[in-house]
């Protein structure tokens, strides 16, 4: 795989794990989608979410090795974190009820 | 303070935060600003070439290079050669071959020189014009910690005050938080204090790993200017006693550069001339770099010219360990052949090179550097590589070294490194992120820009939070009104100031004397313009003409880089030169940003308007009634 797209992967993969992580939380889930959480959907969410972490930092250590990789990931979740408190706090969700 | 724990954190986070929040905001912008040096600087002297990829092999580059440094008369009793080739390093897009000429007498180091090539045909690109003297990226590098103005000493101390306390706010700042978990991913937008809140939450939170580490690390830098007696007390107050100290550290660490001490390792070297100043007293060795490339035959390709003087040191340590003293550069060459009369009995260094090229892969070799044989070592070539495998500040790891007469390889073995040396090297090099390729270098430069972000909005916190309860009270008065005052003369007149000191560039006089010093001088004299326009006028006002000032300052850089120089975005696009083209982006990114920001505050204004005068009118019927 090249280093663009090892790059691109794990940032997708940090991006989604944050996704996951906070739509496993009620209020933002409630933001989002009509239905309601049920215990198993949060527990599958948060699975996810933690498995597509482990996922990123896997791509950014091939990508970059352990050291420099471990970094990388840290300022990949910065990325991801902003992007979905921003996705969240967009005015017009995908079932925004105002 | 009283309450609870956490009242009494809160408490010390808010008073913390004010009163170094305006130094930090500073340090902060020019800090993150620092993590594009190189780029900055580039894009300050548009006489320098365009960069872009090439079509030229590893092999090409070099045959077309190195005839260049054999034919040269004047680089033939050069104390070094190097070639730069067209590789994945950071501003590492442009072919040259440079040599440095041994220094002359009272001199530190002598001039580099250095020919671009032109990276699709090889041939020798003599520039038009010289590039114009810049403060360049580095002055911003230097004011993150040294300010400007004011001696470095004090600058230093006030700036590490500050970061203590910085780092105090962001351990009160975690404890203070009381919903961290469940409001982890929370904004919302339009609530007034509440959104502010979540803002200066979210941006706090979102590079909370950098913040810390920054702030710990920029602490090491100066460790001791912050705590200048510890060596004393137990070496002893003598400059020989601090020699001691450093000697036992070096051997027992296993320390190639001492931290907060510059250079490529050895004991410190005393004070050369009248100005220089002995380096352990903490000044950097970016500070090192910066003051090299100032000259402006050596700015012309700053990434080389530091590379080249990074292999200058490691080889003096070696001498030196070998209990010889360094000496300058005249008396190394004294009594040996120049490099173009060596360079005849090199073996075919072409196989060499594809060795290592093969063992990094393509792209991978930055440069290289033939040094001449000098008392009893051979002539040397040595590669570096474009990447980097550690964080730890260890320049010249990695590279590989042969003899150049005989081809062999010379193996130097590591240092065996105490862990504390690791920890120490790895904190500064984390700081200065000299290790991150293009994506971790935009990681850095976005975690810098939501410091300043988390820094700004802060001060606002503080000044919204207050304001209502006093207003009601009757409180509202000079104190607090000059709280919200500072507030916009630092964030937006900062702003500011940065966006004409890209104007100045473009707009002094390429060949005015000192234009440097006018650079810097025009940056802090229209921020202190905007803030003593914003020190009079109501703060909402304040707020909206400062900010849409400064977004017209940002937006119109890239236009006025159009009518000034051939290096506007049409032209570097086209080029594929996106590192000059991003800078002019990031320009009109920032503009954008900045007129958001105006919009929002007229609005607000507008409603606040509206609501006092239905106010108003309430009580006017109120009172008819």
């Amino acid at each position: 795989m090249g280093a663009s797209l090892l790059l691109i992967f794990s940032l997708i993969a940090a991006l989604a794990a944050m996704v996951c992580l906070s739509l496993a939380m009620e209020k933002h889930y409630q933001s989002m989608f009509e239905s309601q959480l049920s215990v198993a959907k949060i527990r599958m969410l948060k699975l996810t979410g933690w498995l597509l972490l482990v996922a990123s930092l896997g791509l950014c250590v091939e990508l970059w090795g352990g050291v420099i990789g471990s970094v990388a990931w840290v300022g990949e979740l910065t990325v991801g974190y902003v992007a979905v408190v921003l996705l969240l706090a967009w005015p017009v969700g995908f079932s925004r009820k105002s | 303070m009283k309450g609870s724990f956490r009242q009494s954190m809160s408490w010390l986070h808010t008073w913390v935060g004010l009163i170094a929040g305006w130094v930090l905001f500073f340090v902060f912008v020019t800090g993150t600003a620092s993590y594009a040096t190189q780029e900055i600087t580039r894009w300050m002297q548009p006489e320098r070439p365009m960069q872009g990829p090439t079509n030229l092999d590893i092999k090409a580059q070099f045959d077309a290079a190195y005839q260049q440094l054999l034919h040269d008369p004047r680089a033939q009793d050069a104390q070094s050669w190097t070639i730069n080739f067209v590789s994945d390093a950071r501003n590492s897009q442009q072919l040259s071959a440079s040599w440095s000429m041994p220094a002359a007498e009272g001199e530190r180091r002598g001039r580099t020189e250095t020919i671009y090539l032109n990276h699709q045909t090889g041939a020798a690109e003599p520039l038009t014009e010289q590039p114009r003297e810049t403060a360049g990226g580095r002055a911003l590098l230097r004011m993150h910690y040294a300010l400007h103005y004011i001696p470095s000493d004090t600058a230093i101390l006030i700036v590490g005050v500050c970061t203590m306390l910085m780092l105090i706010a962001l351990v009160t700042g975690v404890i203070a938080h009381k919903k961290i978990l469940q409001d982890f991913f929370t904004y919302r937008p339009a609530k007034n204090l509440r959104s502010w809140l979540d803002a200066h939450n979210v941006v706090s939170i979102a590079a909370l790993p950098f913040f810390l580490m920054i702030t710990y690390s920029g602490l090491i830098f100066f460790l001791y200017t912050y705590m200048p007696l510890g060596v004393p007390f137990t070496y002893g107050f003598s400059e020989q006693d601090k020699q001691t100290y450093y000697q036992e550290l070096m051997q027992q660490t296993g320390s190639q550069r001492i931290l907060g001490l510059g250079g490529g390792g050895g004991p410190p070297r005393q004070a050369q001339g009248a100005g220089e100043r002995p380096r352990m007293d903490g000044t950097t060795p970016t500070e090192q770099q910066s003051q090299r490339s100032s000259r402006p035959d050596q700015s012309a390709q700053v990434a080389g010219s530091e590379r080249n003087s990074e292999r200058a040191n490691r080889s003096g340590q070696g001498r030196q360990r070998s209990g010889e003293h360094r000496g300058d550069g005249t008396a190394t060459m004294r009594g040996a052949d120049g490099l173009g009369i060596q360079a005849k009995r090199f073996v075919n260094l072409v196989p060499l090179l594809l060795q290592v090229e093969q063992q990094w892969g393509t792209g991978q070799v930055r440069s290289l550097t033939i040094t001449p044989a000098v008392r009893g070592e051979p002539a040397k070539i040595q590669f570096s590589p474009a990447f980097s495998e550690t964080i730890r500040r260890s320049r010249g790891a990695g590279n590989i070294e042969f003899n150049a007469f005989t081809g062999a390889e010379i193996k130097t073995l590591p240092n065996e490194l105490a862990a504390p040396e690791v920890f120490g090297s790895s904190m500064l090099g984390l700081h200065e992120g000299l290790f991150a390729g293009t994506a971790v270098r935009w990681m850095y430069l976005i975690s810098g820009f939501l410091g300043c972000a988390m820094i700004a909005t802060g001060l606002v916190v503080w000044t919204v939070k207050r304001r209502p309860k006093l207003e009601k009270t009757g409180e509202y008065r000079v104190w607090h009104q000059s709280v919200e005052r500072l507030n916009v003369a630092t964030i937006a007149g900062l702003s500011f100031g940065l966006a004409c000191y890209f104007w100045a560039n473009r707009l002094i006089p390429a060949d005015l004397a000192g234009r440097q010093q006018w650079e810097i001088h025009v940056m802090f004299i229209s921020w202190a313009l905007l803030a003593a326009f914003s020190l009079f006028r109501p703060v909402m006002l304040a707020w909206r003409d400062s900010l849409t000032i400064t977004c017209i300052a940002f937006l119109l850089l890239p236009v006025l880089n159009a009518l000034t120089t051939e290096r506007y975005l049409l032209k570097t696009i086209p080029q594929g030169d996106w590192v000059l083209a991003s800078i002019d982006l990031v320009f009109i990114a920032l503009g954008l940003m900045f007129g958001w920001a105006a919009l929002k505050v007229r609005s607000k204004g507008a409603s606040n308007q509206r609501r006092a005068q239905s106010t108003q009118a309430m009580q006017s019927t109120a009172g008819g009634i």
